[in-house]
């Protein structure tokens, strides 16, 4: 506890805790040293009441061996209390003399009160003594005649001074005791700001191994004593973080810090539960049960009220911060967890759906023509024929979109890092689209500086084949533009569409697995893969894509991909 | 000579592209709708027809 009032604050705590029994410790001869003072007992008992107070008195013997001796502060420590009540007092004598020349005043002791007060604001108890001693002094040989002699002629005087000295010291312990206090709140305060940093800096990390470093270097820097930090796995303890970072740990210690863990209670040095080892360890304990075991070391004493607040304080928000980084990281498991359970079922449903077409389709046609063909004109058996060549080629497509899928999302894909001619690629892709849709018009405008792209060739005709085949699919039959071309440091390619175009909130959805906009139209049989195969494709080469709708004129889509360019550019003459 | 007239009614174009063609083979006259109000549409015709 820190207050000035003892005894309020005692039965501030003993209030807020429902004590019941108060006990507190005694010398029996303590009136004899100071009359003056009332007790604390004495305090406590007008105080409390419904509260058991228990006084404990040492005997004669003990207390002359534990009880703390009066030793006479060595000189050097008493120096500067002295320099500064020195220092305090010297001003005043001089504007004394000063003001006595001018005018005559009759209360000049008040200016040695201010130089009282100074120095117990300055420098504390002590050195408000001295000044108050060497105003007296210094009052009697300037300013009481006889001047420049320590005798005093007149009685009353006599009194006055004793008066004065009465007062100074008075004022000198209640300057003091306010300079206390405030040197105490600003500890509190400082104490304050360390803890809510740490709390802040403990707020913005999810990670437990860094929640663990930040706390043990907060303990070592707030206590300044050896800080160990340990957390189960599995049946054992572990050292997980330590201030000094390569203490060790005897089996005592771990015995203790075992204990401390399964017990919840504190062991080790300054505990019940082997006391015999260096550290006293704590349990860590959340909301959610004991997270861990922080250890400090006992070198000569234990902490003090102020340390053992700080130490609690910091340990309590380990473990809460332990906890939070624990259950975020299970809810980042759960959350990806759930993500491939989606993944799963979204392609259980595009299998079922896209498989099952196809292979319907060829079996229905292989059976009419195994035993109607006979009777079927030859354009009909013509026209199964194709269908049956067309829904394998389509099977086969979907096949390998699923692998390529599975390499992206595998991770397993392994870009080329080739130089392109990505004027090639446009017409090789245009072509191979050419022969899938042969109703569909493809135009192409390749601009003339276009630069060669680092990159892997296959991938990129892949990406502009889906979204070809894409925009074939979706754009109503109405003519595709492809174009391509330079915008400073990168290279530019896009394919558009007239068809009805995408609404904006679907526009980053689209590059989603097995994202399909009209589900099951019928005459758009696509798969939910192509644009995000072009999404990951796009990406392993270095790029970025994007969708724009409407296009042209309102209506249509149009797929932007941008690609960096390499500095060793070599332009390529028109196409 | 016509045996019975069947309405099939698929959303894939190629589970009807290869329908009829067998349908047809196997002596029926068919008509094909895309989607349920389609095929609505289809009957509501063909009653109309003798």
């Amino acid at each position: 506890m820190t207050g000035s009032d003892f005894v309020t604050e005692i039965m501030k705590l003993a209030k807020r805790e429902h004590a019941t029994q108060i006990v507190i410790g005694s010398h029996c001869r303590r009136w004899l040293r100071n009359p003056l003072r009332t007790s604390l007992a004495d305090a406590l008992s007008q105080e409390t009441s419904g509260i058991g107070l228990h006084l404990v008195t040492a005997d004669d013997k003990t207390s002359r061996i534990t009880g703390r001796k009066f030793v006479f502060p060595p000189l050097p420590t008493l120096a500067k209390p002295f320099g500064i009540a020195f220092s305090c007092v010297l001003p005043a004598v001089l504007l004394g003399a000063l003001i006595d020349r001018i005018v005559y005043l009759p209360n000049i002791s008040l200016l040695f009160l201010i130089a009282v007060l100074g120095a117990a604001t300055y420098a504390g108890f002590a050195a408000a003594l001295m000044a108050a001693m060497l105003s007296a002094l210094a009052y009697n040989f300037f300013f009481i005649p006889p001047l420049y002699t320590f005798t005093i002629a007149s009685p009353h005087e006599v009194f006055a001074l004793f008066i004065f000295v009465v007062a100074a010291v008075l004022a000198g312990s209640l300057g003091s005791r306010i300079r206390d206090q405030a040197k105490t709140a600003r500890a509190r305060a400082a104490a304050m700001q360390a803890l809510y940093d740490f709390a802040r800096k403990l707020s913005g990390t999810a990670d437990v191994d860094e929640v663990l470093w930040a706390s043990v270097s907060q303990l070592h820097a707030g206590i300044n004593r050896n800080i160990v930090l340990l957390r189960p796995n599995g049946d054992t303890l572990e050292t997980a973080a330590a201030w000094p970072p390569d203490t060790e740990l005897g089996i005592s210690e771990i015995a203790a810090a075992r204990w401390a863990n399964s017990r919840k209670e504190a062991a080790g040095a300054g505990t019940g539960t082997l006391p015999n080892c260096r550290f006293q360890f704590r349990p860590l304990t959340s909301p959610h049960g004991v997270v861990g075991v922080c250890g400090y070391e006992i070198s000569i004493e234990p902490l003090d009220s102020n340390a053992e607040r700080m130490f609690s304080a910091i340990i309590d928000q380990t473990a809460t911060a332990i906890d939070r980084a624990r259950l975020s990281s299970e809810s980042a498991k759960q959350a990806v967890r759930l993500e491939s359970e989606r993944y799963r079922e979204a392609l259980l449903s595009s299998i079922s759906h896209d498989l099952r077409t196809p292979l319907a389709t060829i079996t229905g046609a292989v059976t009419s023509l195994r035993e109607l063909g006979e009777r079927m004109t030859p354009e009909s058996r013509d026209d199964l024929l194709q269908s049956i060549e067309e829904e394998g080629a389509r099977l086969s497509r979907f096949v390998a979109n699923l692998l390529d899928m599975t390499r992206i999302s595998t991770g397993t894909l392994q870009a080329k890092r080739e130089w392109v001619d990505v004027s090639d690629v446009v017409r090789s892709a245009t072509e191979r689209a050419r022969k899938y849709f042969p109703a569909q018009s493809f135009e192409t405008g390749i601009a003339t500086d276009l630069p060669l792209l680092r990159g892997d060739s296959v991938l990129l005709e892949q990406v502009l084949f889906n979204l070809l085949d894409n925009s074939a699919k979706y754009g109503g039959g109405e003519p595709v533009n492809i174009y391509a071309r330079r915008d400073g440091k990168e290279l530019v390619l896009s394919v558009t569409d007239q068809g009805k175009g995408i609404p904006a909130v679907d526009l980053d959805r689209i590059f989603e697995k097995f994202y399909r906009r009209s589900k099951t139209d019928g005459r758009s049989p696509g798969t939910g893969l192509g644009l995000s195969i072009a999404r990951g494709f796009v990406e392993a080469l270095g790029g970025r894509i994007h969708a724009e709708s409407p296009a042209v004129r309102k209506r249509g889509t149009r797929i932007v991909m941008r690609f960096p360019i390499e500095e060793k550019e070599q332009t390529l003459g028109s196409s | 000579m016509t045996l019975a007239r069947i309405l099939v009614v698929d959303d894939e174009p190629q589970i009807r592209r290869f329908l009829r063609p067998a349908l047809v083979a196997a002596g029926y006259d068919v008509i094909e709708a895309e989607n349920g109000t389609d095929a609505l549409k289809a009957v509501a015709t063909a009653a109309q027809m003798p």
